[in-house]
């Protein structure tokens, strides 16, 4: 990575070393670390997965639940995520090739786990929340866009509850009128003003502020897994779909 | 979690954060230029002082706003005209030096003008009247550059005229001034725009098809009268009344607010701004001319309104004066009547225009004919054959514009075909290398594929870059020409081939709205043609189910068929065929030059036939069009074809029997 000259505000110091972060302690020797690790990924990773499984293999929301949580057994169980190499690509990129892998053993897994072979260590209700991006039959792009929309929602809840905390709920009520939530079609800085009672230029900067903290937040989360600016800089504009 | 109405939080999320990239945020740059600070925000963009850290210079650049970006025929039109102003070098005209698009957003670098603008400085009356004139003439003079490359500014007004230091004028923000329509209709409610005070009354009436460089001369007519009595000729406390005023009022004659403004002065604010664009100077170039000689003593070209007209424009807006205005009109007639040289005169320049238009010199034709009309309003035949001739004049201008556009595409869709085979390449040597470099091998030896694979993401991007270009150039050609049914064609085409690619529209990329139904109607012609096709032996019952979707496609298929082109004859073609029960019929490949484009096309891409005999086919396929319901429609091209098929086949005429053959069915 030779260049210096970037927006995205993170130095290169920011990366963490091969020990660090969450691909460091996915390959680290000690249990406890390395199961809270896979808890974190799966946590992150459950639902793009569940979204690949259901359109792949064309399971119902049972088997695919079933079949999401094998995979993350699978992961535990095996070598495949200490062999990850950032220098091949993503992190992400990298899971959808273990999916891929995965397909030779899931009817397998499937049976396995059926028997009463795995335990379930994560729980997701499905149900209780649709997913909310419509991403077509590619599994490989569902994958993709519910991953891009829950990092999005991660960041933006933690924005929404840093913002309660500072007593700053105005400039997430300004996001949500002018970005999340509108309350018309094409909301204008002069409409979302007039109902809050904001001038337009306070909108403006209301706005660039939530869209600082939120693009803080999802670097944070990305800067676990990534390796080099170049990849951060790939990952945001996925988010971003640029 | 907020709702997920419409797009869904996320869909406005990802636009929210693609319109907002940090840079312009937080780090102040666009592409190659650093914002140095902001100098002002006009209705569709923001104006920075910047920097060029390539060549080292200061220059302004202007950010188009996101409303306007959304819209799509706002952000085609910025492209169009960017590059055209990129051309466009004029000492009175602020040059622009590029334009594009960085992190989304579009983009236009221009010369930094220091100084003030034309507004400030009629506010502090630092220039005399004279030398506020000769301004404006320069100023024209810069309008008038931009009117040979057929820009027509739009929303000419003090504020957009730049005064250097030196006391030169430069005219900025060409053609970039229209308006998507949701901000007319703030403009309508008065809340958010400006002033409508230089507008003509073609565009205070939306009449926005009849917009033309004599628009510009109204503006110009206007901030004349503005240097001139020191306000603008219509003015008013609410938006609407001033547009009513624009529309219905004369302005008062300069001379009445300020003596010192000469007879001739007057005479060329008032032809410039003329209710009727066609007694207004017809561009920019004119009116700096007679500004010139007016200036240097000269005769003037523009002559006041003729009497009978001013009488008439009098008697309108005094109705109760109308006895006193009567004997006005007998004293001009006894005038008129007595000046035999003149109605002469008027003779001489008829017979000119006659002739002119004879041998097709149109526009000479027409300047022949408004010259009458200036001279004698109201002469019939001068009235009639004016706006004739001044509507082939403008039609031909924009088929020549539209056809400049079509070549443009024709150009970037030859280079993307180009690509897409190198592409095509690439990408069997990508797998031919990777195949043959083992995963695990270091980057020395994987440096090959690298390479390879850096070629293919050069090749993707210029080819994305190529298919934006080619759909500029095809927007801007049904820009430029509406009518013109090869670019509507050409356009629905892409739309269609983008459609097909996609599986439904991306929501950003909506056709616009006529080429809509074409596309329609290509997307039923192409679900059915193939298979028809290949049925065409085996399965007589599909075939038949084919013949009667056909048919029914048939009416907007004719409808259409100018800018649908080859698609509905080939329809056409297919069913009368079908119809006929003869698989080895051909139809003859025929003197393709008398024909025109379409069904050139369409003969192009008609499977390789042998040109054969066609004995009565041609007769016959018409007869068949009289029983498909298209008898009456006998201006349908395809009876054309088909008798000059018949001609081209057997030199002789079979045009009669084809109309008996109509007038029977």
């Amino acid at each position: 990575m030779h260049n210096d000259d970037t927006s995205l505000g993170a130095g290169r110091g920011a990366f963490p070393d091969t020990t660090g972060g969450l691909i460091g302690r996915l390959g680290n020797s000690d249990p406890s670390s390395r199961t809270a690790a896979l808890e974190t990924l799966s946590r992150r990773y459950w639902r793009p997965v569940y979204r690949y499984v259901r359109l792949a293999w064309n399971k119902s929301n049972e088997d695919a639940k079933d079949l999401t949580q094998a995979f993350f057994l699978w992961l535990m169980e095996g070598e495949a995520l200490g062999k990850y190499r950032s220098d091949r690509g993503s992190f992400r990129g990298y899971l959808k090739v273990l999916l891929r892998g995965f397909s030779a053993h899931h009817e397998e897994a499937l049976r396995c786990l059926k028997r009463g072979g795995g335990v379930r260590f994560l729980s997701f209700d499905e149900d209780r929340e649709a997913l909310v991006v419509s991403s077509g039959p590619d599994p490989e792009r569902a994958f993709d866009a519910v991953w891009a929309s829950d990092m999005a929602r991660r960041a933006i809840e933690r924005v929404r509850a840093k913002l309660a905390e500072e007593g700053r709920d105005k400039a997430m009520r300004t996001y949500d009128e002018y970005v999340l939530s509108p309350s018309e079609e094409a909301p204008t800085y002069t409409s979302v003003g007039e109902r809050l009672g904001l001038k337009e230029d306070q909108v403006r900067h209301l706005l660039s502020d939530v869209r600082e903290e939120i693009r803080g937040e999802i670097r944070k989360e990305l800067l676990e897994s990534v390796r080099s600016e170049e990849e951060l800089r790939e990952e945001m504009n996925a988010i971003f779909g640029r | 979690m907020p709702s997920s109405a419409g797009e869904g939080w996320f869909g406005r999320f990802q636009r929210d954060m693609k319109d907002a990239p940090p840079e312009l945020e937080t780090g102040p740059r666009i592409a190659r230029y650093a914002i140095v600070e902001s100098l002002g925000e006009g209705a569709a963009a923001r104006v920075y002082r910047a920097k060029d850290l390539e060549l080292g210079r200061e220059v302004a650049l202007k950010v188009l706003r996101k409303e306007v970006r959304a819209h799509a025929v706002a952000s085609e039109r910025f492209h169009r005209e960017a590059r055209i102003l990129a051309q466009v070098s004029h000492p009175n005209i602020v040059t622009v030096h590029d334009a594009g698009v960085a992190d989304g957003w579009m983009y236009l670098v221009m010369e930094l003008v220091p100084g003030r603008t034309l507004a400030r400085m009629f506010w502090d009356r630092t220039h005399d009247l004279p030398a506020r004139i000769h301004l404006l003439e320069k100023a024209a003079r810069g309008v008038a550059a931009a009117h040979e490359k057929g820009v027509v500014h739009r929303d000419l007004k003090p504020a957009n005229i730049l005064v250097t230091p030196e006391g030169e004028p430069k005219v900025s923000d060409f053609g970039l001034a229209q308006r998507s329509e949701s901000e007319t209709a703030l403009t309508v409610s008065g809340t958010t725009m400006g002033t409508p005070l230089y507008m003509a009354p073609e565009q205070a009436e939306g009449r926005t098809r009849e917009i033309s460089p004599r628009t510009d001369v109204f503006a110009l007519g206007a901030i004349l009268y503005e240097a001139a009595t020191g306000n603008p000729p219509h003015q008013g406390e609410q938006v609407m009344e001033i547009l009513s005023r624009i529309t219905r009022e004369d302005p008062i004659p300069p001379r009445v607010l300020n003596p010192k403004v000469s007879r001739d002065l007057e005479t060329i604010v008032l032809k410039a701004l003329d209710k009727d664009p066609h007694r207004r100077y017809a561009n920019a170039g004119d009116l700096a001319e007679d500004l010139r000689r007016e200036r240097e003593g000269e005769a003037i070209l523009g002559r006041p309104p003729g009497v009978v007209r001013r009488t008439w424009k009098w008697a309108r807006c005094h109705p109760t004066w109308v006895a006193i205005a009567g004997a006005l009109v007998v004293f001009a007639a006894v005038r008129l009547g007595s000046a035999v040289r003149f109605r002469h005169r008027i003779d001489a320049l008829r017979d000119q225009a006659r002739t002119a238009e004879g041998v097709r010199q149109f526009s000479q034709a027409r300047d022949l004919y408004g010259e009458i009309r200036t001279l004698a309003p109201g002469h019939p035949e001068a009235e009639a054959r004016f706006h004739e001739m001044d509507r082939v004049v403008r039609a031909e201008e924009r088929r020549r514009a539209s056809e400049r556009f079509l070549s443009d595409g024709r150009k970037a869709s030859e280079r993307r075909r180009e690509l897409e085979e190198e592409l095509a390449r690439l990408r069997v040597e990508e797998g031919r290398l990777s195949e043959a470099i083992p995963a695990h091998e270091g980057p020395e030896r994987k440096k090959p594929l690298w390479e390879i694979q850096r070629r293919i993401g050069e090749t993707q991007d210029e080819m994305t870059q190529r298919a934006s270009d080619l759909k500029v150039a095809l927007t801007s050609a049904v820009g430029a020409d509406p009518d013109f049914a090869e670019a509507r064609s050409s356009l629905a085409a892409l739309y269609f081939e983008e459609f097909e690619r996609a599986e439904e529209w991306p929501r950003t990329h909506l056709p616009p709205d006529d080429v809509r139904p074409l596309i329609d109607l290509q997307r039923k012609i192409a679900m059915r043609v193939d298979p028809f096709r290949e049925r065409r032996v085996h399965d007589r019952l599909a075939r038949r189910a084919d013949v009667e979707f056909f048919g029914e496609l048939l009416p907007s298929a004719m409808r259409h068929h100018r800018a649908l082109g080859c698609e509905a004859f080939h329809v056409i073609l297919l069913l009368v065929e079908e119809r006929l029960g003869d698989e080895e019929r051909k139809v003859a490949v025929l003197d393709a030059e008398r024909l025109d484009a379409p069904i050139q096309v369409l003969l192009d891409r008609l499977p390789q036939r042998v040109p054969v005999r066609l004995e009565d086919d041609a007769t016959f396929h018409v007869s068949m069009l009289g029983e498909i319901g298209l008898g009456d429609d006998v201006e349908v091209p395809l009876g054309e074809v088909l008798l000059r098929v018949g001609e081209a086949g057997h030199g002789r005429s079979v045009q009669d029997s084809g109309t008996n053959m109509l007038d029977n069915s």
